[in-house]
C-alpha cells in the first residue's frame, strides 16, 4: 500500500489541511467572537439577560435565597420553552406551564416543522396534569408554600391573588408566599 | 474565587486520575497521547460505575467519599512504580511536526476552554440531558430515582448519565458555580479527541501532521464541543476502534478488558454509544470464543456485557421512560424507504459542503477523509474498518429514516450533523493507517521500550 500512497494523495491532505485550518480558525473566531457579549449579559444582571434561560439562571437564585431547599415550589410557566426546574432544585417543583393553543398556530405560521411536537407537548402536559388551567391553579397552591410565576402572569392568578403575599421580583419574575 | 478554581480542578480531574490508575492496570497501549487519551475518556466512565455502585450501597455522592477510593489507588500506584521504574523506555526526541500539532492542540483546546467558561449551563440540551441530573444527582445526593421519575418535562430522562454523574461533583462542591465550571468535563473530552487523533494520524511526520490538522480543526468537532456529548463519544470510538485493533494483534491479555472498559464507557454517554458497545461487546465474545478462549478474554465479555447492561437495567427498574422514543419501534418499514432518501441527501450536504458559508461550519474532513480512508482499506487489515463505518453509518441511517412522519426534518436538523461526527472515529483511524503505511519505519513514533515494543 504504501508504493501507492501518491504524491497526489499527499497533495489532497496538504491542501485540505490548508483549507480545514482556515474554517476552523473562521469557526474559532466567531465562536469567541460571540462571548463578550454573553459575558456583558451576565454581568449586567436578569434584565439586560439575552435570553429567558439566561435571565432566569441568573435572576432566580437570589429571588429563592430565602425559600428553604425543601419547601415545595410551584413555578406558574409562561415561557415557551425554559427547564425552569434546574434554576429550582433542589426544592421540590410543581410545574403548570401555559401553552395555548395560539402559540400551535403560531408554530404552524413561522416554524412548522416543529408543530407536531409542540402539540405533543400540550398532550404531554395536559396527561400529566402540568397545563395550566385555572381549576389546577386553584388546586395546586392549596399544596405548596411559594408560589413562582415565571413570565407575565396569567390571568387565572387573580383568582389564587388574595392567598399570595409578594416576597420578590426580579425582571420577567415574581415570588410569592402562600397564606395559610 | 481561588477556592472555587480549586474546588473545581479537583472535581474535574480526580475522574482523570481515576481513568490513569485504571488504564494503567490494564497494561495501558505503550503510547502516551493515546494513554493521556484514554485517561480522559475511561476516568469519567469508572467514575460513573462508581457512583452507581455507591447509589446500590446506600452510600452518599460526597465528594470525599467520592474521591478516597482513587486517593488510596493512587497511593497503592506510587509505591509500585517505584518498583517499575527501572524499566521506562526513552522518549523520542521532540520533532518539528509535533511540535506543530501540539500548539495546535494547545491552541483548539484554550479556544474551546474560553467558549466553555465564559458563559454558564442556562440552557437547550446540556440542562435537559446532563446538568438538570447533575443537580439532582449533586445536590441529594444519589441517583434519587423518585425524583427522576418526578421531573417536570426534563427532556432525555432516558440518556446514560456518565456526564451528568461527573457534573455531579461539582454541583456536589458547589451549586451555584457549577453552572460556571461544569463544561470543564466537556473541554477534557476534546482534549482527549485531539490526543487521540494526534497519536492515531499525526506521529513524527508532515503527512501525519496534515491528516492530524484535517481531524482536529474541523468546525464540525469544534461547534459541538461544548454543550454536548458528542466529541466524547467520538474520542470512545477512536479509542475503541484502536482498542480492537491490538486485541486481534493479541497485542498483551489486557488488551480485551482495554476494549471493554472503552465499550462500557460508550454505553454510558449516550443511547449511541450504547448500541455501538454492544455491537463492540458482541463481536469480542466471538471473537473470545472461535480465536483468543481465555479466562481474562471471558471477564472482558462479561465487563463489557454488564457496562452495557447497567443502565438500561437501571432504567427499567426505575421506571424512566421518555415520550420520545415511546413510539419508536411502532413505525413501519416503509417509511424508511420512503425517508431514507431525504436523510441520505442530508447528510451528503453535511459530508460535502461546497459553499464558503457551509464549509465554515462543516470543514472539509469528509472531501478528504472518504476518499483516502477507502484507498487505505484496500489493505486487508484495514477492511474492518471500512466495515465498522459503514455498519455504524447504516445503523443511524436506519434510525434516522424511522422517525416519525414530520419530525425527520427538525430531527436533521438537531441530530444529523452529531450522528455525522460519531461516525467520524473510523475514516479518522483509516488515516491514520494511511498515514502510517505511508511513513518510514522509524517514523513511528514508538518508543522502542513501551510495554510491548511492537510498533503501533
Amino acid at each position: 500500500m504504501r508504493s501507492s500512497f501518491s504524491i497526489v494523495l499527499r497533495a489532497a491532505f496538504v491542501l485540505g489541511a490548508a483549507v480545514q485550518l482556515g474554517a476552523g480558525a473562521v469557526f474559532s473566531v466567531q465562536a469567541l467572537r460571540r462571548v463578550p457579549g454573553d459575558l456583558s449579559t451576565v454581568a449586567a444582571g436578569p434584565a439586560a439577560a439575552s435570553s429567558e434561560s439566561m435571565r432566569a439562571l441568573l435572576a432566580l437564585p437570589d429571588l429563592l435565597a430565602s425559600v428553604p431547599d425543601d419547601a415545595p415550589v410551584l413555578v406558574v410557566s409562561t415561557l415557551a420553552a425554559v427547564q425552569l426546574e434546574y434554576f429550582v432544585l433542589p426544592r421540590p417543583m410543581l410545574l403548570l406551564q401555559d401553552l395555548p393553543q395560539a402559540w400551535i398556530d403560531l408554530a404552524q405560521q413561522f416554524m412548522p416543522e416543529v408543530v407536531d411536537e409542540v402539540r405533543r407537548r400540550r398532550e404531554r402536559l395536559d396527561r400529566s396534569g402540568r397545563l395550566l388551567t385555572d381549576e389546577r391553579l386553584v388546586q395546586r397552591v392549596g399544596e405548596v408554600g411559594f408560589v413562582v410565576v415565571a413570565g407575565p402572569p396569567p390571568p387565572g392568578l387573580a383568582l389564587v391573588r388574595d392567598r399570595l403575599v409578594p416576597r420578590g421580583e426580579q425582571p420577567g419574575f415574581a415570588l410569592f408566599e402562600v397564606r395559610r | 474565587m481561588i477556592g472555587t478554581v480549586l474546588g473545581a480542578a479537583f472535581c474535574l480531574l480526580t475522574p482523570v486520575l481515576a481513568g490513569a490508575l485504571g488504564w494503567r492496570a490494564l497494561g495501558g497501549s505503550g503510547r502516551r497521547a493515546l494513554d493521556a487519551a484514554a485517561a480522559l475518556v475511561v476516568g469519567p466512565g469508572l467514575v460513573a460505575v462508581q457512583m452507581l455502585v455507591y447509589h446500590a450501597l446506600g452510600v452518599p455522592f460526597a465528594l470525599p467519599w467520592l474521591a478516597l477510593p482513587w486517593y488510596v489507588a493512587l497511593g497503592v500506584a506510587l509505591v509500585l512504580a517505584r518498583r517499575r521504574a527501572a524499566e521506562r523506555g526513552y522518549r523520542a526526541p521532540l520533532s518539528a511536526p509535533v511540535l506543530v500539532q501540539g500548539v495546535l492542540l494547545v491552541l483548539l483546546t484554550v479556544g474551546t476552554a474560553v467558549r466553555a467558561f465564559a458563559v454558564p449551563i442556562h440552557d437547550g440540551d446540556e440542562v435537559n440531558n446532563f446538568a438538570l441530573f447533575a443537580r439532582v444527582f449533586g445536590t441529594l445526593g444519589s441517583l434519587a430515582p423518585e425524583r427522576l421519575v418526578a421531573l417536570n418535562e426534563p427532556g432525555h430522562v432516558e440518556y446514560p448519565h456518565l456526564v451528568a454523574l461527573n457534573q455531579a461533583w461539582l454541583f456536589a462542591f458547589d451549586p451555584d458555580t457549577a453552572p460556571w465550571t461544569a463544561r470543564g468535563i466537556e473541554v477534557l473530552a476534546l482534549l482527549a479527541f485531539l490526543l487521540a487523533a494526534a497519536r492515531v494520524c499525526g506521529g513524527h511526520g508532515w503527512t501525519g501532521t496534515a491528516a492530524f490538522v484535517l481531524c482536529a480543526a474541523s468546525p464540525a468537532v469544534l461547534r459541538f464541543a461544548i454543550g454536548f456529548a458528542d466529541v466524547r463519544l467520538l474520542a470512545t470510538f477512536v479509542l475503541l476502534g484502536h482498542a480492537a485493533r491490538d486485541v486481534a494483534a493479541r497485542r498483551d491479555p489486557g488488551a480485551p478488558m482495554r476494549l471493554a472498559l472503552l465499550a462500557g464507557t460508550a454505553a454510558l454517554t449516550k443511547n449511541e454509544g450504547l448500541a455501538v458497545a454492544a455491537v463492540a461487546v458482541a463481536v469480542l465474545a466471538f471473537w473470545v470464543a472461535r480465536r483468543a478462549r481465555s479466562w481474562l478474554g471471558v471477564a472482558a465479555v462479561a465487563v463489557g456485557a454488564g457496562l452495557c447492561a447497567v443502565w438500561p437495567i437501571l432504567r427499567w427498574r426505575f421506571g424512566l421512560h421518555t415520550p420520545y422514543v415511546d413510539h419508536a419501534l411502532d413505525l413501519p418499514l416503509s417509511l424508511l424507504v420512503d425517508q431514507a432518501p431525504r436523510v441520505v441527501m442530508f447528510l451528503a450536504g453535511e459530508m460535502f459542503p461546497l459553499a464558503p458559508d457551509r464549509i465554515a461550519v462543516a470543514g472539509v474532513f469528509w472531501w478528504c477523509a472518504l476518499p483516502a480512508a477507502v484507498f487505505a482499506s484496500r489493505a486487508a487489515h484495514a477492511r474492518w474498518l471500512l466495515l465498522a463505518w459503514l455498519a455504524h453509518a447504516g445503523l443511524y441511517l436506519y434510525v434516522l429514516g424511522i422517525a416519525r412522519r414530520g419530525d425527520l426534518d427538525a430531527l436533521l436538523g438537531t441530530a444529523g450533523p452529531r450522528l455525522l461526527l460519531h461516525t467520524m472515529a473510523w475514516p479518522v483511524l483509516l488515516l491514520g493507517r494511511l498515514v502510517e503505511a505511508g511513513r518510514p519505519q522509524d517514523d513511528e513514533g514508538v518508543t522502542p521500550g513501551s510495554a510491548s515494543g511492537q510498533p503501533g
